[in-house]
């Protein structure tokens, strides 16, 4: 049996996991090693080593009652809890905990899928409802409505949205933490409260209007510790009677400058719904000894332009899509492509083309299932590849950079530069819109299941996070292991932001029991234990 | 339980297996007290090599076969996770290596564990080595738990042989204390990506963590 966790000894950890069992039943309280095995990391940057986060246990209610059940238990017992969703997040932790002792809260057995309206177009749902759950239940009901799909689906809505990931489709949905709309958390004094209009007991838009009236407290349950999220409201795209996908190639490049501003521009005005990923099939990740040479030093234009030519492959490459009626998505199709036809060398395709409803056959044909709210595992093909590297994993280090060409090749060049300082290939280079203004860059680092390569990618991935936050660019979401470095490079006013989170969580979670070091707000006996 | 339809399924298999003298060493003539969970499906990925000879060794044993494109999530997502929602049930597999870490992560939801896999890696010159692992071959049970290479000589009936084997053994064995994922078949210069037979498969010990 595990350790009990800190601060408890083995009898009082053996009382709680009894009680635990009075609540929810001793058949949904895990204790045993095996048990606890299925919570650690699986892509962990520590696996094996005694600094890995573990679980000491895992109890799984199945009902707002029984979390309040258990949060009362924990006050009286201090005993950490560290609630997930489907405990899928695996590049930012996945299922192990921030703070290593503590009892995971496995919310997956409530997965209710609560309310879905049609007309309104609006769902309400548990945090145990994933992707797949939701998708299957609106093709099973006929309801044309569409989910904003994480890449890979397996995760849950509200997991995902309350880390703040991002999709595919419109951009009114693909905010995941934008396209909710009312919440109800468990606070850590067993209060219940509904946040927005769901206040109102008998509110009728609960999920229509989001911010009630008074502060807007949703923003604070997300990347933090300050509630139990138990049901979570969002907002479904209406099915769109067609969806057309394109892609724009640029041959040079310095051509990502005019490509992006443009496309941006585009975005903005609501031309371009989808989001929209700016990658560089010339600069891939490949081991190419003369693609390295060139990202790890001050290449010439002229170097890098015979370095393409060579490949007869463009520079870059933007896919993305409309949606709509057919003569509305030609019209904003061919606005696009008159907008973006000053640039020398440019080539539009388009690459696949649906109207709705679809088939199963149909589904099951699509490529790109994400852009049309289908949530799949096909992210992990690429594991399948004969270059793939034989590591076990990876994490995602995954900064926001302003939505200019420039920024994105300067980002590029400075990350390639710290890989070659610790003799690792340059990944591939890729912008994406997931959020609304901001261009989010991922660059995967890979974690193993030893100790010596688990360090160097440590190291690289602390070099990376510091590099870039001189420069003014940081992380919007990160693995536990790397919450403390990175919140530190939030540190405006002599870390003001820092002592405002600490503030709030001394007020609302005096004990310290949900979820303590979680995006490094720690609970005031644990800040002063380590003083 | 073992019951009689899968009892004589078994006896079949095991009268194949026994007749291929390489592998017939690996295998005990009986599974007696041991466990056997419903085989719900064999999952073929139709983009990967073999696969075709999988498929039909799989009909041939009357097992219901899923094909999927190189993406288990529709499988997933309508077959699989709809039917271990009100059955356990065991699920068996020949597809690459992120297919089977997806599927045995998904189904640690449903209390279904690993208890075996094989890599299978393809040479240059077309024969294929294969690496046995996982806790079905423990000392502690009479099949052998170490990674070996089958000689170079087995013929093209290993697909029937992984088959057989999938719908056969026992499935009540104690699951490993880590998740490992899919190791690398120790091959030279593969002429293409290691793929895997496997069979995933519900443990009593292995909590359920949907309701």
């Amino acid at each position: 049996m595990p350790n009990p966790p800190p601060g408890l000894s083995d009898r009082e950890f053996s009382n709680a996991l009894s009680q635990l069992g009075e609540i929810v039943g001793s058949e949904w309280v895990f204790s045993s090693d095996e048990d606890v095995a299925l919570y650690r990391d699986a892509y962990s940057p520590l696996w094996g080593e005694a600094e890995e986060r573990v679980a000491a246990a895992a109890v799984a209610p199945d009902s707002v009652e029984e979390v309040q059940a258990i949060v009362k238990l924990a006050n009286e017992y201090q005993l950490p809890l560290y609630p997930i969703s489907t405990g899928r997040n695996l590049t930012y932790g996945g299922s192990a905990p921030a703070y290593s002792g503590s009892v995971v809260l496995d919310l997956k057995r409530m997965n209710r899928i609560l309310n879905v309206s049609e007309r309104d177009k609006t769902c309400l749902v548990e945090p145990g409802v994933s992707y797949f759950d939701l998708y299957r239940y609106l093709r099973q009901n006929s309801l044309r409505l569409w989910i904003d799909t994480a890449d890979p689906g397996w995760g849950g809505l509200i997991g995902n949205s309350l880390d703040r990931g991002g999709g595919y489709t419109a951009s009114e949905y693909r905010d995941h933490f934008d396209a909710h709309c009312g919440m109800e958390v468990v606070l850590a004094n067993g209060d219940i409260v509904r946040t927005g209009m769901g206040a109102n007991p008998k509110s009728r838009t609960w999920q229509l209007f989001k911010y009630g009236m008074g502060p807007w407290i949703d923003g604070i349950f997300s990347q933090s510790n300050y509630g139990i999220v138990t049901k979570m409201g969002f907002w479904l795209m209406e099915e769109p009677e067609t969806t057309l996908l394109v892609n724009v190639t640029v041959p040079g490049r310095e051509d990502v400058i005019p490509l992006i501003d443009t496309l941006t521009s585009l975005m903005y005005a609501n031309i371009i719904p989808s989001q929209v990923n700016v990658a560089s099939p010339i600069m891939n990740g490949s081991p190419d000894p003369e693609l390295v040479r060139l990202r790890t030093s001050d290449a010439s234009e002229q170097d890098w332009m015979r370095y393409a030519e060579g490949r007869g492959q463009p520079f870059w490459s933007a896919p993305f899509c409309f949606y709509g009626p057919r003569d509305i998505v030609a019209a904003q199709w061919e606005h696009t492509k008159d907008r973006l036809a000053s640039i020398p060398g440019v080539q539009f395709s388009e690459t696949g083309s649906y109207t709705f409803p679809l088939s199963d056959e149909e589904v099951e044909a699509v490529g790109a299932k994400n852009r049309l709210g289908i949530p799949s595992l096909n992210l992990f093909g690429s594991r399948n590849s004969p270059d793939a590297q034989p590591s076990e994993g990876h994490l995602d280090f995954s900064p926001i950079i302003a939505p200019r060409g420039e920024e994105l090749l300067e980002i590029a060049s400075v990350t390639a530069k710290v890989h070659a300082e610790f003799d690792m290939i340059p990944p591939f280079v890729s912008g994406s819109m997931f959020h609304p203004r901001g261009m989010t860059v991922f660059e995967p680092i890979p974690t193993y299941r030893n100790a010596v390569d688990n360090r160097r990618s440590r190291e690289l991935f602390e070099r990376l996070v510091i590099s870039c936050a001189e420069r003014g660019w940081t992380e919007y979401r990160v693995h536990p292991h790397f919450q403390h470095l990175t919140m530190e490079t939030y540190n405006f006013g002599n870390g003001s932001l820092q002592r405002l989170h600490e503030t709030l969580k001394d007020a609302i979670d005096p004990r310290g029991i949900i979820s303590a070091g979680r995006y490094d707000i720690w609970p005031k006996h644990l800040r002063e234990e380590d003083a | 339980m073992l019951n009689r339809r899968i009892f004589l399924r078994s006896s079949a298999a095991l009268t194949a297996l026994a007749s291929h003298s390489s592998l017939a060493a690996w295998f005990p003539t009986t599974f007696a007290n041991s466990t056997y969970h419903p085989l719900h499906a064999f999952i073929v990925d139709r983009n990967i090599v073999s696969s075709a000879a999988f498929a039909i060794a799989a009909q041939r044993v009357g097992t219901t076969l899923q094909v999927m494109d190189g993406d288990p999530g529709g499988i997933w997502m309508h077959e699989i996770e709809p039917y271990l929602k009100k059955h356990p049930a065991a699920i068996a597999g020949y597809t690459g290596g992120p297919t089977l870490f997806c599927l045995e992560f998904l189904a640690r939801d449903y209390g279904l564990h690993l208890v075996y896999r094989i890599a299978h890696s393809q040479r240059k010159d077309g024969s294929f080595e294969h690496a046995f692992s996982g806790p079905l071959f423990s000392e502690q049970l009479p099949l052998k738990q170490r990674s070996e290479k089958l000689a170079a000589t087995i013929d093209n009936s290993w697909c029937e042989h992984a088959v057989a084997l999938a719908i056969s053994c026992p499935t009540d064995v104690a699951m490993t204390e880590t998740v490992e994922p899919p190791t690398l078949c120790d091959a030279a210069e593969p002429a293409s990506p290691v793929t895997y037979s496997w069979l995933l498969a519900p443990n009593m010990t292995v909590p359920k963590t949907r309701g």
